[in-house]
């Protein structure tokens, strides 16, 4: 459990400091990097992933909107065929979840792909 | 199978990547478009709005100081010219620049590259009427006076100093909408802007939808339908027999009368709503004594807004008023001396020629019985989403071959050279810098001699007290009727020669007081030149120059009024005679109600009015019927006026083109009076029906301010504002006044007042993207401060920031 809060902080410092200084995608790096700083079991990692990435995504989306009012957000929502700002906010949010999500469970697997190979190349075993 | 679980894992979260990273249909990159950081999120302003107190800009020379007022209008104050136009520029891009860019790709033919092959159509029309063409040559003529490149060279530096301090995040919200980002600002870009306008306002013509009605209406109806000067003639300047210059007058010419039928489909026109009003009424005739000046010119309603309201101020010069983003200078506006605004000046400026080809190569053509070589110009057209197009312009001794072959071909081969006097060099930029800078009526006139298209009606008023107008543009000097149709390409006899400009029509304080103009025939009869256009207007100019006429003790308030009014004269002058057609029939229970409500309206087209919502609904109809034929046809052919079309109904109500399509009866002026009041009716009575509507003028027309790309909820809608076409408040359904300011010009401080359907930021996340249009449909206006220093307005400013050159 505690790995897994480790993780899921590590997703959001990350994927955080990686908006300053890369395109959209360094989120997907952050969150696969957290993962193979602190490995955790593959369901895991994908939900700190999931909820680190998702979950960060969908304050910052809120806190802009809400500094605007919902003046941009309601006519975007309107252009995408979305029936309110809240709902842009969750689409947002689940794109960043999935991005998350699945950049996370990728790093945890290479991790124990190399496990493994480290396993194998293993004296004891 | 560890490895293959990461192999999968990777090849999903790639895919995933990807996905968000590309154009999927319609929708933008969703990863760049939604990522909080970088995304749409970012482009959402805060309620105060924020401006930095201090920027560092590579490229100034000294310290720009600027104010914004509490409407977001920029003070700018710098220590010279160069500085002056680079923080124009500057500012004007930071508040819109997407909007700059698209206009230009636009104007170039450019917009497939941004919205994929829909745009092709467009596009080659641009590119194939010499748009660039035309840009390049006003560049060409701009090298030649360094006092105006120094002023486009450093408008073009701001623009791109902004452009390169852009981050992902800063993005405008439509470039990240379609994906896409701006290039580096360039001269062309300016001069093509100037080149959209003159599309706009110069390239209406019916050349060859008239040689399409002479040859299939024959030569009486046609005179009757459309008639050089069809017009109860109220022109703008009138002075009969004081036209003391000797004109150089060109023998008659008579028109082509081949019995030709132009089958290609013609290109879309602009609107022959695009008009104006302006007028400048003397001391003698305001309470103050000072020279007062309005002017509102109307167009199609956009935002981003089509103007940029904006002060510069440097040595030498302090000027205000609307400016056009993409261009430098203000282009209607004021200083402390003089104020001056425009109309679009109806006048014939595009001619087309028939051309004949040796062979199917193109390479040459005829001329004065010899083989000319043509000039090929291939234009390549990039396209989102696919391969780029390659279309081949023709370009001959008269302009660009428009259509040809692989251009809205027709069943027989044809081609039809352009004319257009937007090719023509000229120096626009120029005369607007040197208007910026006018201190008095001969300023005024010397800086009008640079100025060539698109022609203008320019009012002028100055605090010395004079007032005066110049219908200043470049204009072929035409034999009777010549270029009202094809011309013959084949021979360089209707090669353009032009008219002096110190032969233009122009007055300088007539006894009258006042001079005005509103698009209606520009001259007296005894102008001797040869004049036609595609059509001109009757009823705002005859309205505004009776008020004018009937006022006195004028204020400023009562001209403010006047751009406001929705008194509907061609209502006045046309409903009562329809009225009389139907008035004496056996009517049903609805007609029977149409009328009442009819008869009891005072011809105001104010938003609750519901006589207004009968008599546009019928005159409508009315309109649509009387040619049905014309609308009908195959060829293109020009539809008569409103003015035109009142005068054949009353004293011509048995000409044959009344006769309806596709009915048995031989139908007159009277029937179709009848039939269209019936069928108003009809429809009038099922909208009475529809509980969600009401039946008032504003929800009739239901005006509405669009976003340049027509995304919907980025638009404005059913604004509660009067008028329509013909009124002097020429607010239409999508068209009319963009732009409202009227001036006093006190000698101890001009006062100035405007207002436009937008605001001043082109940002649709921002408050201050349409926070005028309510102002402006209720007829509110704002202070224009003229500010004599950056502190001057401290009750007013909003905020204050200096441009400093970066160490």
């Amino acid at each position: 459990m505690i790995r897994f809060i480790i993780q899921l902080i590590l997703v959001v410092l990350l994927s955080y400091l990686a908006q300053f200084f890369m395109p959209w995608w360094g989120a997907m790096i952050a969150a696969a990097l957290a993962t193979i700083m602190v490995y955790s079991k593959g369901f895991s990692s994908f939900l700190a992933g999931f909820i680190g990435l998702g979950g960060l995504w969908f304050i910052l989306a809120q806190r802009l909107d809400s500094a605007n009012q919902s003046l941009l957000s309601s006519k975007v929502a309107a252009l995408l065929g979305l029936g309110s700002s809240m709902q842009l906010i969750v689409v947002t949010a689940l794109i960043g979840a999935l991005i998350g999500g699945f950049s996370s469970l990728t790093g945890s697997l290479f991790v124990s792909m190399l496990k493994k190979e480290k396993k194998s190349n293993s004296p004891y075993h | 199978m560890k490895t293959f679980k990461f192999v999968l894992s990777l090849l999903i979260t790639l895919a995933l990547g990807y996905a968000l990273s590309i154009k999927l249909g319609s929708a933008p990159p969703l990863g760049n478009f939604l990522a909080p950081a970088i995304g749409f999120w970012q482009n959402g302003e805060t309620s105060d709005t924020q401006i930095s107190e201090h920027l560092d800009l590579e490229g100034l020379t000294d310290n720009v100081s600027v104010t914004y007022d509490k409407r977001l209008f920029p003070h700018i104050f710098a220590k010279n010219n160069h500085d002056l136009y680079f923080a124009q520029g500057y500012i004007t891009a930071k508040d819109r620049l997407w909007q700059m860019e698209f206009q230009t790709h636009a104007a170039a033919g450019r917009l497939s590259e941004i919205v994929g092959d829909k745009a092709l159509d467009y596009d080659k029309t641009a590119r194939r009427k010499g748009m660039v063409f035309a840009a390049e040559n006003a560049i060409k003529a701009m090298q030649a006076e360094p006092e105006i490149m120094e002023v486009v060279n450093a408008y073009k530096e701001g623009i791109n100093a902004y452009i390169r301090a852009l981050s992902q995040g800063e993005l405008p919200f439509e470039y990240k909408l379609l994906g896409y980002k701006p290039e580096p600002w360039t001269n062309l870009k300016t001069t093509l802007l100037l080149k959209y306008m003159a599309n706009d306002l110069s390239f209406g013509e019916k050349d060859l939808q008239n040689t399409n009605a002479l040859a299939l209406l024959g030569r009486e109806t046609f005179d009757l339908l459309y008639p050089d000067m069809d017009t109860p003639l109220d022109p703008i300047v009138s002075k009969p027999g004081e036209w003391n210059f000797e004109p150089i007058l060109k023998d008659s010419v008579a028109p082509q009368q081949t019995a030709e039928l132009i089958t290609n489909k013609l290109v879309p026109e602009p609107t022959i709503f695009n008009g104006s009003n302006n007028w400048a009424v003397a001391g003698s005739k305001t309470k103050s004594g000072h020279t007062m000046l309005s002017s509102d010119p109307h167009l199609g309603l956009s935002l981003p807004s089509l103007w940029y309201t904006i002060q510069l101020s440097a040595p030498g010069v302090n000027v205000m008023g609307a400016s056009l983003p993409g261009s430098p200078n203000v282009i209607i506006g004021f200083n402390d001396s003089i104020a001056w605004g425009v109309t679009n000046a109806q006048r014939d400026l595009v001619d087309w020629y028939k051309i004949i080809f040796k062979d199917d190569t193109h390479n040459e053509y005829k001329l004065d019985g010899t083989w000319v070589k043509t000039q090929k110009k291939i234009e390549e057209i990039k396209v989102a989403g696919g391969e780029p197009v390659y279309d081949t312009v023709l370009y001959t001794h008269f302009g660009p071959v428009m259509f040809d072959d692989s251009f809205h071909p027709s069943s027989e081969k044809k081609y039809y050279a352009l004319r257009w006097i937007a090719h023509d060099p000229s120096l626009e930029a120029y005369a607007f810098y040197k208007l910026n800078r006018a201190k008095n009526h001969s300023n005024y006139m010397a800086a009008l001699d640079y100025y060539s298209a698109p022609a203008q009606n320019f009012a002028f008023a100055s605090a010395q007290g004079d007032i005066a107008i110049r219908i200043q543009g470049k204009y072929p000097n035409k034999g009777f009727e010549e270029g009202k149709f094809l011309l013959d390409g084949s021979t360089t006899e209707h090669d353009w020669t032009f008219i002096p400009f110190e032969q233009n029509i122009m007055c300088k304080n007539p006894e009258r007081g006042f001079i005005a103009s509103a698009n209606q025939y520009p001259a007296d009869s005894t102008y001797p030149y040869y004049i036609t256009a595609r059509s001109y207007e009757s009823y705002r100019n005859r309205r505004i120059n009776n008020q004018l006429r009937a006022m006195d003790s004028i204020e400023v308030t009562d001209l403010m009024g006047l751009q406001n009014d929705n008194y509907n004269l061609k209502a006045a002058e046309s409903l009562p005679y329809f009225i009389s057609v139907v008035d004496t029939l056996p009517l049903n229970k609805k007609e029977k109600n149409a009328l009442t409500v009819l008869k009891n309206w005072d011809f105001y087209n104010n938003i609750n009015s519901k006589g207004a919502s009968y008599y546009e609904a019928w005159w409508d109809t009315l309109y649509r019927l009387s040619w049905d034929e014309l609308i009908a046809s195959k060829v293109a052919m020009g539809r008569p006026t409103a003015y035109n079309t009142i005068k054949l109904l009353k004293d011509n109500p048995y000409l044959k083109l009344f006769d309806l399509e596709g009915t048995t009866a031989k139908e007159n002026g009277y029937d179709i009076i009848t039939k269209s009041f019936k069928d108003m009716a009809t429809v009038m009575d099922k909208r009475l029906q529809d509980t969600t509507i009401t039946m008032s003028w504003q929800d009739y027309k239901q005006t509405y301010v669009k976003h340049l790309l027509r995304l919907k909820p980025f638009g404005r809608y059913n604004i509660p504002i009067g008028g329509n076409h013909n009124i002097v408040n020429a607010t239409s359904e999508n068209h009319g006044p963009s732009w409202r300011m009227v001036v006093e010009l006190d000698p101890n401080g001009v006062k100035a007042y405007g207002v436009y359907p937008g605001g001043q930021s082109g940002n649709p996340g921002s408050a201050r993207y349409d926070d005028m249009i309510d102002d402006w449909a209720a007829g509110k206006y704002f202070d224009l401060f003229l500010m004599a220093s950056p502190d001057a307005e401290p009750n007013q400013t909003l905020a204050k920031q200096i441009l400093a050159p970066k160490q």
